[in-house]
């Protein structure tokens, strides 16, 4: 099953821009990762579930919504969270890369992932 | 034309509000040209120089954000409110489309940052959160943040574009 996932990362963090990419549980501990960039994975799994949190409590605060997906535009690149299933995916990619087309890429990963880990 | 009581037949009136920087000086065809041009390019100097002094007039945020809110824009767009907050959490600006508090975008933009900051991506420019209801794109616009909350209907692009312009607008305008 690791394996699975690990190759659909993999696939994922082919496409251009993109530095890597996680599947992180709900309470911040890493299923798999793939990263090109010298981070600890562990680190990144743990901030990225904080930041979800965080979005899902504002969400909650204004009308109980789930939450989908979410990005974070920053001067050294880009961050993008999809919800998938009970886990969160995060992919850190390159600033000025086509958000729109990462994000059909993630779409694709995120289902994949959720069939997966079902 | 209104007469200007004072100044008629006076030019030294005449230029002597000129020299006060009053823009307007109303006078009948008989009193105009009692001002010498030499004398009228004079007051036009000291008023030009008048108005470099005196501070700009501030542009208000109903006033810029209007082409956002009116007509068409929030009609047709999906658009569903436009909120101001300052990093604090106290809103400055907010359209009542929703009725929801803009609190949260401060909220949200320092978890944004920290996030950021965190992982060495650097300076937070914007960030999106899809919901099922909607989406909600905040930008950062100085010592505000702007946040734009819109029905699935709208397309992701041009939320963020929309939400960009007003934060660059916002910080423009120094309000």
């Amino acid at each position: 099953m690791y394996d699975e996932v690990h190759e659909i990362l993999y696939e994922l963090d082919r496409s251009k821009g993109v530095l890597g990419s996680l599947v992180v549980s709900e309470d911040g501990m890493l299923i798999a990762s793939d990263l090109k960039v010298d981070m600890d994975e562990e680190v990144v799994a743990a901030l990225g579930a904080t930041i979800v949190r965080r979005f899902r409590e504002a969400l909650s605060r204004i009308g109980g919504d789930p939450f989908i997906e979410g990005f974070i535009e920053a001067s050294g690149g880009n961050l993008l969270f999809s919800q998938a299933g009970p886990n969160v995916l995060i992919v850190l990619t390159e600033r000025g890369i086509n958000i729109g087309f990462a994000r059909l890429k993630i779409e694709e990963a995120r289902r994949k992932i959720e069939e997966v880990l079902k | 034309m209104k007469k200007v009581e004072r100044a008629e037949g006076d030019a030294d009136a005449l230029s002597d509000l000129c020299r006060r920087g009053i823009s307007k000086i109303y006078a009948c065809r008989h009193c105009k040209p009692m001002l010498s041009s030499t004398e009228r390019k004079e007051g036009e100097k000291r008023r030009s120089k008048l108005a470099e002094i005196l501070p700009e007039k501030k542009v208000s945020t109903r006033r810029i954000l209007r082409p956002y809110t009116k007509g068409k824009f929030r009609k047709n767009s999906g658009m569903k409110g436009i909120w101001i907050v300052g990093r604090e959490g106290l809103e400055i600006f907010s359209t009542d489309g929703t009725g929801k508090s803009g609190a949260f975008a401060a909220f949200l933009f320092e978890s944004m940052e920290e996030g950021s900051r965190s992982m060495n991506m650097g300076k937070v420019h914007g960030g999106l959160i899809v919901s099922p209801s909607g989406k909600v794109y905040l930008a950062d616009a100085g010592y505000a943040i702007v946040m734009c909350w819109s029905d699935r209907t709208m397309p992701i692009g041009m939320l963020r574009k929309t939400t960009l312009e007003i934060a660059e607008e916002v910080e423009d305008h120094g309000l």
